[in-house]
């Protein structure tokens, strides 16, 4: 057993060999109350469960298949990933994209393939402890998850690869174009459910891909990852996924609404800016996407003829480290600003290689994440962003 | 059937007594995950894997009653301060063997429980991947993270006693 495992074992509080046998649950001839009450439950229940199961439903225990997530019957295999899905982290949150790289103190870079794009990414979690953090990124239509955990433990990836494959046979290492990458094939649990899974190192973040598919497939998916980590137009794409000024909530699921109702969906009221550039008598569309609560809602709202637009995402935490890992991971985009006494984006115009051509300033406030973005550079469209954080007081 | 079940009480009430005790405070509600598992586990029999397997079935049962009680416990303030929120063991009283505990606590809940499970309750990594309802390549690479992370963490906290933290 490897040292840790040792010591850890030898801290076991409770170790069977010295439980009481008097004190033990059982069938047969009890000494204790504890045994008594203990056997007289699970007899009861088990007696409660088989008459239960006959009277009401005709049916005996081998009938009862199938069970749900949550349940103490446990989860099936299948819904091992519908769980991985809906609540990945035990002890995390489900957050914005933007809280998540926050979490890890770098960009959540998202792929881009045939099978997942950005804007197909779910509900994503996270968890932090300061030091060490975690994202997952679920793609519930996919049936992929993508998790990616911050510090690459274990120093070397190629070492540290090496080393996973020795203790899982069928496991092989692989190339993501140069970075070395540990490609598990799908196995099966013991429902015979299977999954695959590719695990490869960036921004000393390890990062795993894993879901129903193949290992090529998998691995189309691990090499966007990369291709897209030393890409620019990814972490904008992460941020503003394919937003256009007439879709600015590109996500196959936002709908126009009227500005009130884009408000209570977002649990704040939505400030407009008011400058001699824009204002609210220049909107056009307003549009919101979530699935109900606040935390889980952005609303955007439309300029037309400014060629603005700008995204007010409910349940925001205000991080100074996520923006600063945001600049950080690229300088040619990004820009760190001071707005309202907190730090805040700008994001520079024509950063984005893929036909983007927004600049943009992305800022905290009361509990939202506002994004201003436009055809303009960081002159014109901060006024915008200052002009909504004067309205709101 | 009734035989079979009777038989997998018998030699596994002690595991799972154990397994429960290592995660609650008081013993009445380790006794109460023993004869909540042992109950949903009749009624699950059906599906039961191989008899090897068992136990850590037998451990994945648990662990969803545990979560419920601990769900339950949030509901209801006098169990609240009987159940903790996170699993966590008693405190050894040696410091070196507390040590170990401390740094398990930063690690999250998830890493947490295969630790425990590998180092506490023994189970190889197929006997973990059913006890997590996962595939053994799952549960071998999530043993192998949690056990860098604990290294790590036991580095952190002892950075002048020169403890040996291997592979």
């Amino acid at each position: 057993m490897n040292d840790e495992l040792a010591r850890l074992a030898e801290a076991n509080p409770v170790r069977i060999e010295d439980l009481d046998d008097s004190a033990l649950p059982g069938f047969g001839p009890r000494s204790s109350p504890g045994r008594r009450l203990v056997t007289a439950v699970v007899l009861a229940s088990v007696v409660a469960a088989l008459l239960l199961g006959v009277v009401l439903f005709g049916i005996s225990p081998h009938s009862q298949r199938g069970s749900t997530i949550g349940t103490a019957d446990g989860p099936t295999g299948i819904q091992t990933m519908a769980q991985a899905i809906k609540a990945p982290i035990g002890g995390g949150k489900r957050v914005t994209l933007a809280n998540a790289a926050a979490a890890i103190d770098a960009p959540v870079v998202l792929p881009n393939t045939s099978l997942v794009r950005p804007a197909d990414a779910g509900p994503v979690w996270a968890w932090s402890n300061g030091a060490d953090g975690l994202v997952v990124v679920t793609y519930p239509g996919k049936v992929l998850v993508i998790r990616y955990q911050r510090p690459f433990v274990g120093g070397d990836p190629l070492s540290t690869f090496t080393s996973v494959s020795k203790e899982i046979p069928s496991s092989h290492l692989i190339r993501l174009g140069g970075v070395p990458a540990l490609a598990i094939p799908p196995n099966p649990d013991y429902h015979q459910i299977h999954f695959g899974r590719i695990l490869f190192e960036s921004n000393n973040l390890e990062i795993e891909v894993w879901g129903n598919y193949d290992e090529a497939t998998l691995q189309s998916v691990a090499q966007s990852i990369v291709d897209r980590s030393g890409d620019s137009s990814s972490v904008l794409d992460s941020a503003m996924p394919l937003a256009t000024v007439a879709r600015p909530l590109p996500q196959p699921t936002a709908k126009e609404v009227s500005l009130d109702d884009a408000s209570a969906a977002l649990g704040e009221a939505i400030v407009l800016p008011d400058t001699s550039f824009v204002g609210p008598s220049d909107l056009g569309s307003v549009w919101v996407d979530g699935t109900g609560t606040p935390a889980d809602t952005a609303a955007a709202v439309t300029f037309p003829s400014q060629g603005i637009f700008i995204v007010y995402r409910g349940g925001y935490t205000y991080s100074d480290s996520g923006y600063r890992a945001i600049a950080a991971q690229d300088l040619r985009s990004f820009q760190t600003i001071s707005l309202n006494g907190r730090t805040a984006l700008a994001v520079k115009q024509n950063s984005d290689q893929t036909g983007h051509n927004f600049g943009g300033v992305i800022f905290a406030l009361k509990g939202l994440e506002i994004r201003v973005f436009g055809h303009y550079g960081e002159a014109k469209l901060l006024p915008i962003a200052q002009s909504i954080i004067d309205r709101s007081r | 059937m009734e035989e079979d079940f009777q038989r997998l009480f018998t030699a596994y009430n002690r595991h799972v007594l154990a397994y429960a005790l290592r995660r609650c405070n008081e013993r009445a509600d380790a006794e109460d995950v023993v004869a909540n598992t042992f109950t949903v586990a009749w009624r699950r029999f059906a599906d039961a894997p191989a008899d090897e397997l068992r136990l850590p079935w037998l451990y994945a049962i648990a662990a969803r009653v545990l979560a419920n009680q601990r769900r339950s416990a949030r509901r209801l303030l006098a169990l609240r301060l009987r159940l903790r929120e996170q699993p966590e063991a008693p405190q050894p009283e040696r410091g070196e063997l507390a040590e170990v505990l401390i740094a398990l606590r930063e690690l999250r809940p998830e890493e947490q429980e295969i630790l425990r499970l590998a180092a506490w309750e023994g189970l190889t990594n197929a006997e973990l991947a059913v006890a997590l309802d996962c595939s053994e390549n799952a549960a071998t690479i999530r043993l192998h993270r949690a056990r860098k992370r604990l290294a790590e963490q036991l580095v952190k906290e002892e950075p002048a006693t020169g403890h040996s933290v291997t592979e």
